[in-house]
């Protein structure tokens, strides 16, 4: 499993997924946390300052009551300005206006914000309500930023003019509180609790962990779906290919349907299987042609052997069984050498002895040896050649020519004419045969050059020949690297014409 | 008994011919389709030795017109052993077939075997009153004792029994004893009958006056 292509996709895919979706949710939680709690503070801050401001504004002998309640002084004046003054002492409503949902909170706490002053000896001076504040908070000399401690257990108050006047902050549980002196030594502190909006922060961690999980799932179904897609393909090439066998090699992909890229395939598979399927079909022919041309010089050997034995017979009769004996054997080694031939000829030409010729001395010298041939039918062979320099096997393409020749003359009439030439064009040696012959019918040309194809007339039927000799030619010429080509016209004569690769001078 | 033998390979063909001329059948050979086709609607011969690759026309197709005319018993040579071409061949009105390279005895056996079933004899031995023939060994004997005849007065022989009952005419006679080689003299056949009924007894061969001959079933 770990070795399928779509599993390996899907594991990726999900891996990669799940690695951009957490980064993501982690990111996003990181940035709204920091910045609700940033704004928490701020907005503390915020209220302080204003509460601070109050409490500077305080005419000096209203503060002077406030900052010693118990003292003697009883003016009913003050007192009353100082009643204002508490009445007036509120975090302003901007703050509140900040929570506009109903507390969330458990009872006790303190969803609204509030806020108490401490008098310079730790005295609690006032508060907006009972029992929020706790205890009084140290005033560390020259702290800066947060004070994070959960309340000062070892306090020890901090006195004089230095006293810090920024705010510092510090949490109890879900309480976030923001202190800072005010005049006169006192301690301001305003505080909120923060449980609705931590509330809301780990909402958007649920609602952050829903989404991611949906998007992974979703994300994992569709990838699924299109590897799926995307192997289907895949699958179908390959139990096509799977169907393909020696039996049947009659399959095909049908690729109409697939991407692409996999319908490019399946052509190019397609184009394979062709040719497998002609090569083969051919070879299936070949071994059948092959056999039954074997058999019929068999027959005759076996037919005339049992007929001899048969019974007693003269000298004469005996002598005339061994010569059909011997013609069928002959025909039968010059089929096997054929065969032979054609075999190492297919093994790519392995066999070739390749050296640099002129094929002018190849043509002359065949044209020579077929003479005598020729002149028993009053043939004129003419040839026309220039010296042409090819890279080939003297001997195979000797038998080429020959053959070429020998077929011309077979099938060319009593005096007739036979011409031979080589022509030199561009990169190729162009050595044509031509005959004055009763030329090939069209329907036959294209399979002339077929293994055991034989044009059925009476002068092919008189020569005999075993159906391989323009196949070997063809093999021949092909396995230098040219072509073979035959054009000809019924009652006109044929040119078959062998095409060469030059070699440089 | 004459049978065509149809085979383009010359050297095949004379020992086919010879082989059953020794076998004392009357022998037409045809080196194509054609001729072959032409003889075979000429003669009506016993059997027919067809090869199936032919020049000009092809075994098959001078069987399928053959097949429209006569129900000559045919034996197919054929050098390809594929079932393929076995089953197009008896498709195509073959009565056997051979694959060549094939034994003469075999040829032979087969050839008897077709002109048995076109004659509706089960058996090689028939038995005609006190007249026997053995069909295989071609031997007649008379009250079990065998009567000695050359091979003309013995395939006469075998006409008249394989057609018994029948009318035998003189015509059918030359076309199944000579074969086209052969100058016949018109009263070749006499000859034959009077020595066949010096062996055989005068009545075994009744005389239909300028008709032919017939034995009695």
């Amino acid at each position: 499993m770990a070795r399928s292509l779509r599993w390996r996709i899907q594991i990726w895919h999900a891996a990669i997924l799940a690695t951009v979706i957490v980064a993501f949710a982690i990111i996003l939680y990181v940035q709204q946390r920091h910045a609700r709690l940033g704004a928490a503070d701020s907005e503390l801050t915020a209220a302080g300052e204003v509460l601070r401001g109050q409490l500077h504004a305080a005419p000096g002998p209203v503060f002077r009551m406030f900052l010693e309640p118990e003292s003697d002084s009883e003016l009913e004046l003050e007192s009353a300005d100082l009643l204002r003054l508490l009445t007036d002492l509120q975090v302003p409503r901007t703050f509140s206006r900040q929570q506009p949902r109903p507390a969330v909170t458990e009872p006790g706490t303190h969803a609204e914000p509030y806020f108490v002053i401490w008098g310079p000896r730790g005295t609690r001076l006032h508060a907006s309500a009972s029992g929020v504040g706790g205890q009084a908070p140290i005033m560390a000399e020259g702290g800066r930023g947060r004070d994070r401690t959960k309340g000062p257990s070892n306090a020890r108050r901090e006195e004089g003019p230095n006293r810090g006047r920024q705010w510092r902050f510090r949490s109890r549980g879900r309480i976030r509180e923001a202190y800072s002196g005010g005049p006169a030594g006192t301690i301001v502190l305003v505080g909120r609790d923060l449980g609705p909006d931590l509330a809301d922060i780990h909402n958007l961690l649920l609602l952050l962990t829903g989404i991611g999980c949906t998007v992974f799932a979703l994300g994992l179904t569709g990838g699924w779906i299109l590897s799926r897609r995307s192997v289907r393909p895949i699958r179908k090439i390959s139990k096509v290919a799977a169907e393909i066998s020696e039996q049947d090699l009659s399959a095909r992909i049908d690729g109409s349907e697939m991407d692409l890229e996999f319908e490019e395939l399946s052509t190019t598979l397609n184009d394979t299987f062709d040719r497998l399927e002609t090569a083969f079909q051919q070879q299936v022919q070949f071994t059948a042609d092959a056999s039954h041309e074997l058999r019929t010089p068999l027959s005759v050997i076996r037919m005339h052997q049992e007929l001899a034995l048969s019974k007693q017979r003269s000298a004469k009769e005996y002598r005339a069984a061994l010569e059909t004996c011997q013609r069928s054997t002959a025909r039968m080694t010059s089929l096997v050498e054929s065969l032979l031939s054609l075999s190492r000829l297919d093994a790519n030409g392995q066999h070739l002895r390749l050296q640099k010729e002129n094929l002018a001395d190849i043509v002359d010298e065949v044209v020579q040896a077929t003479r005598l041939l020729a002149k028993a039918k009053r043939i004129s062979v003419r040839s026309e050649t220039v010296p042409a320099l090819i890279n080939g096997d003297r001997g195979r393409l000797g038998q080429v020519l020959t053959n070429l020749i020998t077929n011309a003359i077979a099938y060319t009439a009593d005096g007739g004419l036979i011409e031979v030439s080589i022509a030199v064009d561009g990169d190729h040696v162009v050595t044509a045969v031509a005959d004055s012959g009763e030329g090939i019918a069209e329907e036959h040309l294209s399979r002339i050059f077929d293994r055991f194809y034989r044009v059925e007339s009476e002068r092919s039927r008189e020569i005999g020949g075993s159906g391989l000799g323009l196949a070997i030619c063809k093999a021949i010429v092909e396995a230098h690297g040219g072509t073979i080509l035959v054009e000809s016209t019924v009652g006109a004569g044929s040119v078959f014409s062998v095409q060469l690769p030059r070699m440089p001078d | 008994m004459r049978i065509l033998v149809v085979e383009d390979e010359p050297d095949l063909r004379s020992g086919l011919c010879q082989a059953l001329r020794e076998e004392d059948y009357a022998v037409d050979d045809a080196a194509d389709g054609e001729e072959g086709l032409y003889k075979a609607g000429v003669w009506n011969y016993d059997a027919i030795v067809l090869d199936i690759m032919l020049p000009k026309l092809g075994g098959l197709e001078l069987l399928a017109a053959l097949r429209r005319e006569k129900n000559t018993p045919v034996l197919l040579l054929t050098a390809r052993d594929a079932v393929d071409d076995r089953v197009k061949g008896l498709d195509a009105g073959a009565d056997d077939y051979l694959v060549k390279p094939f034994e003469l005895a075999e040829l032979q056996a087969r050839l008897r075997s077709l002109i048995r079933r076109s004659s509706n004899q089960q058996t090689p031995v028939v038995d005609v009153g006190a007249v026997s023939i053995d069909t295989t060994a071609r031997q007649v004997s008379l009250d079990g004792k065998p009567i000695t005849f050359t091979a003309r007065e013995y395939r006469l022989v075998e006409l008249l029994i394989l057609n018994r009952g029948k009318l035998v005419t003189r015509t059918m006679i030359y076309d199944h004893l000579f074969d086209d080689t052969h100058d016949t003299m018109s009263n070749i056949v006499d000859v034959y009958i009077s020595r066949i009924r010096a062996q055989l007894g005068k009545e075994f061969i009744r005389t239909r006056r300028g008709e032919g001959y017939i034995i009695d079933g």
